[in-house]
C-alpha cells in the first residue's frame, strides 16, 4: 500500500512540475500566476505527503 | 428517546475525520465551479485564487481553534468562548443557515449531476420530478442520520478516496494533453469580466471552500482530536485548493476535445456554456471531465454519478454538521434543551435532525419555486433580478459562511489573548509576541488577513445578490429574535453572558479526547500562571 502511496504523490509533484515548465514558458505576468501557484501547490502537497507516507513505511523495512 | 445525559461516541479515524471534510469541502467544487464561470467567465481562476488564500487562512485557523477545544460545536463554540454568549449565538446561527442550505443545495445539485445520464430529471424541463426527487434525498438523509454516524463515515470514506483518484487523473489528462497556457491568456483578456461579475464570482467562489467546519464538527466524535486534526487539515486544505485552481485554469485554458458551437453555429468557449443556464451551473464537472482528452470517454459516464454521490454526502453532511451545532448550541444555553436530546438507541441527536432537515424542505420549496409556478416566477423576476434555484441557494450558503468566518477570526484573536493557557498542538504561523494581561501572547498575523479577507467577499455578497442581501440578514434578525425570547423565559442575560467555568469545561473537554498528556501541560499551564500572579501580588 505504502508504495502505491508513494507513486500517488510522486504523480503530485511531476505533474506540478510539468505545469510550471509550460507556464512558465509564457513569462511570470497575471495571466500565468494562477498556473504558477498551481504547479507549487502541487509540487507542495506532493512533497509534504510523500515525506509523510515514507516516514510511516520507514520502520517496516 | 431518552432526555438522560449519554454522550456523543468517538468514532471517527483519521481518515474518517478527513473524508467528513474532504465529502464537505470536496464536493463545493462540484456546485462552485458551474456557477462561478457564469459570473466570473474569463477571470474565474483569479476569482478562485482569492477565495482559496481566503480558505487558507480560514482552514488554519480551524485546525487551530479544533485542536485545541474538540468539541461537537466548530466556530460557534470557538466564538462564545473568545466573545461571549451572544455573539457566539450569532455565529452559530450563521452556521446552522449554512449547514440547513447545504443539506438542499448540494441534494439538488446531486439531482443535477444525475440529470447528465437521466434527462428526465432535468430541472428546466421537467421541474416537478426534480423537486420531488431532491425532497425525497433530503427524507432518506433525515432517516440515515438519525440510525447513526459510524455507518456513514465508512461510506464516506470510501467514497472520498474514489474521488480523489479521479479528481487527480481528471487534471494530469487535462494538463498533459488538453491544456493551452496560450489559450488561457486569450481567454482571460477576451473574456474578463465587469468589475461587478467579478465580485460576484469571487463571493460564488467563497462556496468552493465551505466545510471545513465538519472537521471540528467532527473532533468530538474523533479519537485523539489533537492529534489527527491539524494533520488532517493541511492535507486537507492543500487537496481542496489545488482541485479549484486547477479545474478554474483548464477551464478557461483548454483544447476543448468535442468542439462546441452555440444555436448559430458560433464556436464557443467551454466557459460561454454556463452563464443564464440554471442546468450546466449545477454540473460544472461533469461537463468539464467529458472535454478531458482520452479520459473525458470514460470520466463523462461516472463523473455525474460520481459528483452526486459525493454531492449526496455532503448534503449528509450538511445534516450531521447543524445537528452537532445544535446540540451544542443547546448544552450551551443558546437553544431551547430539546436540541441535546439524543436518541436512546442510537445515539444521535435525533430532534435537532429532524428539525433542519424539515427546515431543508422548507428551503428547498422557496429555491424551487419558480421552475414550478409561473407566477412565482415573475415575483422573484420583478424582485430578485431572475436569480434561479442554485444561486438563491448558492447566495444563502455564502453568505452563512462569510459571516461566520469573519467572527471565527475575531475569536482566534480573542482566544490567542484570553486563554493563552490552553495548550496548543498546531498554531497558525506568522505570530508577534507581546505582553497581555501579564501574560505571554501571541498575536496571529493571519487572523488579520483572513478577516479582510473573508469579510470582504461578505461585502461582495450584499453588494451583488439580491436574495442573499435580504434572506441572510433576515435570518440573523429571526434568529436573535428568537434568543432574546429563549433566553428572557430563562431569565438568563440577553447581550451579556452566563457565568462559565472555562478551566473545568477546558479539562473535560481534553479528558473526553482522550488527550491527557494535553490535559497535564494545561494544568501546568494554570498553576504556573496562578502563581506567577501572587508571585506579582504585594
Amino acid at each position: 500500500m505504502i508504495p502505491l502511496r508513494a507513486a500517488f504523490y510522486v504523480l503530485f509533484v511531476a505533474l506540478g512540475a510539468i505545469i510550471l515548465v509550460r507556464v512558465l514558458a509564457y513569462g511570470v505576468r497575471m495571466e500565468t500566476l494562477t498556473g504558477i501557484v498551481l504547479g507549487g501547490l502541487l509540487i507542495a502537497l506532493g512533497v509534504y505527503r510523500l515525506t509523510q507516507v515514507l516516514r510511516i513505511g520507514a520502520p517496516r523495512r | 428517546m431518552s432526555s438522560s445525559n449519554p454522550q456523543l461516541r468517538r468514532a471517527v479515524t483519521p481518515w474518517g475525520s478527513f473524508s467528513w471534510g474532504y465529502s464537505d469541502v470536496g464536493a463545493d467544487i462540484f456546485i462552485g465551479l458551474g456557477l462561478v464561470l457564469a459570473y466570473a467567465a474569463g477571470a474565474s481562476n483569479f476569482a478562485f485564487l482569492f477565495a482559496g488564500l481566503v480558505y487558507v487562512c480560514i482552514g488554519l485557523a480551524y485546525t487551530e481553534l479544533a485542536a485545541a477545544y474538540p468539541v461537537a460545536g466548530g466556530g460557534q463554540y470557538f466564538v462564545m468562548r473568545g466573545l461571549g454568549d451572544f455573539l457566539g449565538f450569532i455565529a452559530g446561527w450563521a452556521v446552522l443557515l449554512d449547514f440547513t442550505i447545504d443539506i438542499t443545495l448540494f441534494a439538488w445539485s446531486s439531482v443535477d449531476y444525475l440529470s447528465q445520464l437521466a434527462p428526465p430529471l432535468l430541472a428546466s424541463l421537467h421541474p416537478w420530478i426534480h423537486f420531488l426527487v431532491v425532497l425525497g434525498l433530503i427524507g432518506l438523509l433525515c432517516l440515515l442520520n438519525v440510525i447513526g454516524v459510524r455507518e456513514s463515515t465508512a461510506f464516506q470514506g470510501t467514497v472520498a478516496a474514489v474521488d480523489v483518484i479521479s479528481e487527480t487523473l481528471i487534471l494530469c489528462f487535462g494538463f498533459l494533453f488538453a491544456f493551452q497556457p496560450q489559450i488561457l491568456i486569450h481567454t482571460m483578456h477576451t473574456g474578463w469580466p465587469s468589475t461587478f461579475a467579478l465580485m460576484q464570482g469571487t463571493s460564488l467562489a467563497i462556496i468552493s471552500f465551505v466545510g471545513l467546519e465538519s472537521i471540528s464538527q467532527a473532533a468530538q466524535e474523533t479519537q485523539r482530536p489533537a492529534s489527527v486534526i491539524p494533520r488532517t487539515s493541511v492535507v486537507l486544505i492543500l487537496t481542496i485548493l489545488i482541485y479549484a485552481v486547477g479545474y478554474s485554469n483548464l477551464a478557461l485554458g483548454m483544447q476543448l476535445w468535442h468542439p462546441l458551437h452555440d444555436a448559430h453555429g458560433h464556436a464557443m468557449a467551454f466557459w460561454q456554456l454556463f452563464p443564464g443556464n440554471g442546468d450546466n451551473q449545477g454540473k460544472g464537472v461533469a461537463l468539464l471531465s467529458a472535454q478531458v482528452p482520452y479520459y473525458g470517454a470514460v470520466a463523462q459516464y461516472y463523473v455525474p454519478i460520481l459528483g452526486a454521490i459525493l454531492l449526496l454526502i455532503s448534503a449528509n453532511s450538511g445534516v450531521f454538521g447543524s445537528s452537532r451545532i445544535a446540540y451544542s448550541m443547546s448544552t450551551s444555553k443558546l437553544l431551547p434543551s430539546v436540541f441535546q436530546r439524543i436518541h436512546a438507541r442510537f445515539r444521535t441527536p435525533a430532534v435537532s435532525i429532524l428539525t433542519f432537515c424539515g427546515l431543508a424542505a422548507v428551503v428547498l420549496v422557496f429555491a424551487a419555486l419558480p421552475q414550478l409556478d409561473h407566477g412565482a416566477r415573475a415575483v422573484y423576476d420583478r424582485l430578485f433580478h431572475g436569480e434561479d434555484g442554485v444561486t438563491f441557494l448558492g447566495d444563502l450558503y455564502a453568505f452563512g459562511a462569510a459571516t461566520s468566518y469573519s467572527f471565527v477570526f475575531i475569536a482566534l484573536v480573542a482566544l490567542r489573548l484570553a486563554d493563552p493557557m490552553t495548550p496548543r498542538k498546531f498554531k497558525i504561523p506568522f505570530n508577534i509576541p507581546m505582553q497581555f494581561r501579564g501574560e505571554r501572547v501571541e498575536f496571529p498575523i493571519v487572523a488579520v488577513i483572513g478577516f479582510a479577507g473573508i469579510f470582504s467577499i461578505l461585502i461582495f455578497t450584499l453588494i451583488t445578490h439580491d436574495i442573499g442581501r435580504i434572506a441572510g440578514p433576515g435570518w440573523l434578525i429571526v434568529g436573535i429574535g428568537l434568543y432574546f425570547l429563549y433566553r428572557a423565559g430563562k431569565r438568563l442575560p440577553l447581550f451579556r453572558s452566563q457565568a462559565h467555568d472555562w478551566r473545568t469545561a477546558q479539562t473535560r473537554i481534553l479528558r473526553n479526547a482522550g488527550e491527557l498528556e494535553l490535559m497535564d501541560e494545561y494544568h501546568a499551564n494554570l498553576k504556573a500562571s496562578d502563581e506567577r500572579r501572587r508571585g506579582g501580588q504585594p
